[in-house]
């Protein structure tokens, strides 16, 4: 997917409608400072981006962007809009209106949007931003390269389907209910197996149901059983009947959930004072920390008001979380001792509501006991499971416990028939609930059992996820590695690369060696220069990686921060790298520009010149200068002269430049007619000079690079008799402009190395004072000048 | 990069290794999951908590004590 076009109208610095073609190829741009370059950018980033330009978006840009996109001179009436047509000539058009809101249309539309701008677009002050990332931000820009999406997701939801099985089962609850039963076993039969519970169970329905068969399981034979005690006490006397309610009422455990809840509401009140204050003081300044987390790698503390990384403000963030989860927790406690209170007070209030104890409750007749009758009949049980003070607790001590130590002496000496039935009615329920705590048993170890299987699956997929990252991290470090090789050949800084920290999930870093010593961050030594560089290396190893979309690379204003080495080198990146891509270059750096128009002037590459901006009014606009022979056949039909005076133009540049990489020395001239020198001057004093300078291996031995003499001999007579008049007059015809353009492309030509197809001036042997090609078969040999 | 399907293949086959007892039909759930929606998006928590209570519905069936008094 390559792009034909972009074009823009009263967008950015845009004003009247102007685009930038690179028709599918590469092209450099150049342009001074605030000449509209980045405008261009702009609307791949707002394309890209659903309507989001990173580095406008603050506070007077408006939500939509809508006081920062416009031209800010728009007339009325006109539209801010841009468009992006690619090689399939399907298109991207997005208009946006006066309050931000976008008109948008085009075949591209959905897809455009799905590229990852990371990986698209690289800007001056993105090149140290992965750099200067968190661990956990490096491992979210690289997680679409990593193409791990579905199983990050799949880990995510299996991950909370374990949460959900777990909390929807009542696992919890379930556990605690088991091994209650389990105590309860211990004390009723102590350590005796199902098979001798079962056959006391099956003696009791021998004594209680004699006439009845044998059950189908235990749980019904010993229902069998408590219907058979239910008989038999239904024909009780009314006396013992009593003593049987009593006992009940006496066995009731009261105190030891008043404990419970006490204990918690101590902790609570401990707990709660501080942790409102603290959650007071961090919850105020909320709205100033959402800015800055998304912002930058850093927040201030709204405590102590120094800076911290975000990856420790985290930390304390789990702290706090985990200090909350205990206050839950206690809270829960207090819950669940104020329902065990609800519930025994329901059943103290029940068991002394039975008609069996009511002759015990009518001797009552005065005195403290009856006050706390009247207190029993009163309160409103259910309610203390949602709400119990002390002052409840305190009654609940004062006017309870009495009712329930009254009717424990009440029972204590029981007749023996009731004494046994009470007994036996013991050994049956508490049967039943060992029995049901098998069944209880095999539900929580298969509910365990389904949460183990799904976190498993979790693990196994993360152990996957793991895997699969190493690989592809590998890759791009690999990439990583050689991208820096290129730029830093021979440097003292090596092993450039990516790692997963052992110590933490979802997390990349960055590794190098320096100056052979191992370091597991760059930002401990790099220099800024070398951070940038890096980040360039970084942002085309994961470009790289979209090789097989083939989708186009911008690079906005990114060798601001190198040398002119440094800088120097990317071409060979690019050359090496990226020469079946598309990467449009935007710089304001005009050497580099000239440079790269000299390197990567194979066909393949367009370049073109911003002129610097006026007003917004005028807007962005292009320099019409011919830049390349192609242009300049361009105007063959039409009008050759303009033809043969543009091949005129191109060689007074080019010549410029190579006589400084020659290092040609000519006449000094006072003022600027230094530059205003012409294509002769430089040919007369290059065909001179190369008589002794400019060689070619025979194999055997270097001799004058006759050939390439003889085309810039023949180059210089051509343009000072059809280059001149082509300039000055319409007297030239095609056939004449045809042979200048054909005469100048080959002499030029002539300062590449047939072989290794590098300039003449590509390696520079300062010692021998010559330059010479890649393989040393073609050679100026300056110092001989 | 290994194809997609694989991963599945291998995160099942790891959790098979490791002794976890399923009912069949339980792996056939998940593993359907897994295939499809699991893998296309984050799942709502309720959308989640259906799928839950299918799963505790298929492992943990409800026990004959627990259907009502005997």
């Amino acid at each position: 997917v390559r792009i034909k076009s972009i074009g823009l109208a009263w967008f950015r610095g845009a004003a009247e409608p102007v685009s930038m073609e690179p028709n599918s190829n590469s092209m450099v741009v150049y342009g001074p400072n605030a000449s509209g370059k980045s405008s261009f950018v702009d609307a791949v980033e707002y394309a890209l981006n659903g309507g989001r330009i990173r580095h406008l978006a603050h506070e007077y840009s408006g939500k939509h962007l809508q006081n920062a996109v416009p031209n800010t001179h728009k007339p009325q009436g006109e539209k801010t809009e841009f468009f992006i047509e690619f090689k399939d000539h399907s298109k991207v058009e997005i208009e946006i209106r006066e309050d931000g809101s976008v008109a948008s249309s085009g075949s591209m539309l959905d897809a455009i949007t799905t590229w990852d701008y990371r990986r698209t677009v690289l800007r001056q002050d993105e090149l140290a931003a992965f750099i200067q990332d968190t661990k956990g931000e490096k491992y979210s820009a690289l997680l679409p390269l990593l193409g791990l999406h579905q199983m990050e997701s799949a880990a995510e939801n299996l991950r909370q389907l374990a949460k959900n099985v777990g909390s929807l089962s009542n696992l919890e609850q379930e556990k605690a209910a088991l091994s209650q039963a389990v105590a309860n076993r211990q004390t009723t039969f102590g350590n005796v197996n199902d098979d001798e519970i079962l056959e006391k169970v099956s003696e009791l329905h021998s004594k209680y149901c004699p006439d009845k068969g044998t059950a189908k399981n235990a749980l019904s034979l010993c229902a069998e059983v408590t219907a058979g005690l239910g008989a038999r006490t239904g024909q009780l006397s009314s006396e013992q009947k009593r003593y049987l309610g009593l006992r009940a009422v006496a066995e009731l455990e009261i105190k030891c959930h008043i404990v419970a809840i006490r204990t918690a509401s101590i902790r609570l009140a401990g707990a709660l004072d501080p942790l409102i204050t603290q959650r007071l003081a961090v919850l105020q300044p909320t709205e100033v920390l959402i800015g800055k987390l998304t912002a930058h790698g850093e927040v201030q503390c709204p405590s102590c008001g120094q800076s911290i990384r975000i990856v420790e403000f985290r930390e304390h963030i789990r702290v706090e979380l985990e200090r909350l989860r205990e206050v839950k927790g206690i809270f829960d406690d207090r819950n669940v001792g104020m329902g065990n209170l609800c519930d025994v007070v329901k059943a103290l209030k029940h068991g002394l509501g039975r008609a069996d104890v009511k002759s015990w409750r009518d001797e009552l007749t005065d005195g403290p006991l009856l006050q706390c009758l009247a207190h029993l009949d009163n309160l409103n049980a259910e309610a203390l499971r949602a709400a119990c003070s002390e002052q409840d607790l305190q009654d609940i001590e004062d006017k309870l416990l009495p009712l329930i130590e009254a009717a424990g002496l009440a029972s204590r000496d029981q007749p023996p028939d009731a004494q046994q039935l009470w007994d036996d009615n013991g050994i049956v329920e508490a049967a039943k609930t060992s029995i049901a705590a098998c069944e209880q048993a095999a539900t929580v170890a298969r509910a365990e059992a389904l949460v183990s299987l799904i976190s498993i699956l979790e693990q196994a997929t993360r152990e996957e996820i793991r895997l699969r990252s190493n690989a592809v991290i590998a890759e791009i470090s690999q990439d990583i590695g050689n991208m820096w090789g290129i730029l830093h050949p021979q440097e003292a800084i090596d092993d450039v690369h990516l790692y997963l920290p052992e110590d933490s999930d979802k997390a990349i870093d960055i590794g190098l060696k320096f100056h052979g010593k191992e370091l597991y961050s760059p930002r401990l030594t790099l220099s800024e220069g070398y951070r940038n560089s890096l980040g360039l290396c970084i942002f085309l190893a994961m470009a790289k990686r979209e090789a097989k979309n083939d989708r186009p690379i911008f690079l906005d204003d990114v060798v601001i921060s190198l040398d002119r080495d440094h800088r120097g080198m990317i071409f060979e990146l690019l050359k090496k790298e990226f020469s079946q891509r598309q990467v449009i270059i935007l710089t304001h750096d005009r050497d580099w520009y000239t440079e790269l128009r000299q390197l990567l002037d194979d066909g393949t590459w367009s370049f073109k010149a911003l002129l610097p901006y006026e007003t917004p009014k005028i807007g962005i606009r292009w320099s019409h200068k011919t830049t390349t022979f192609g242009d300049a056949r361009v105007h063959l039909e039409a009008r050759p002269d303009s033809a043969g005076n543009d091949a005129r133009k191109i060689m007074d540049v080019e010549l410029a430049l190579i006589a400084e990489r020659l290092q040609i020395k000519l006449p000094y001239l006072r003022f600027d007619r230094n530059d205003r020198r012409m294509s002769h001057d430089f040919l007369e004093r290059i065909v001179a000079d190369g008589e002794r300078c400019f060689q070619k291996s025979t194999g055997k031995v270097f001799e004058t690079h006759r050939d390439a003499i003889e085309a810039l001999g023949d180059a210089d007579k051509l343009l000072i008799s059809w280059g001149n008049r082509g300039s000055h007059s319409f007297d030239v015809v095609r056939s004449e402009a045809t042979k200048l353009i054909e005469v100048c492309e080959k002499a030029l030509e002539y300062f590449k190395c047939g072989s290794c197809r590098k300039w003449v001036w590509f390696a520079d042997a300062e010692a021998s004072e010559l330059t010479q090609c890649g393989c040393g078969e073609v050679r100026w040999r300056y110092g001989k000048a | 990069m290994i194809a997609d399907a694989d991963w599945l293949a291998t995160a099942i086959r790891k959790a098979r290794e490791r002794g976890t007892a399923a009912p069949e039909a339980v792996w056939a759930m998940i593993e359907s999951h897994l295939r499809g929606k699991f893998r296309e998006r984050l799942i709502p928590p309720k959308e989640l908590a259906g799928i839950a209570l299918e799963l505790i519905a298929e492992m943990v069936p409800t026990p004959a004590s627990a259907q009502g008094p005997t």
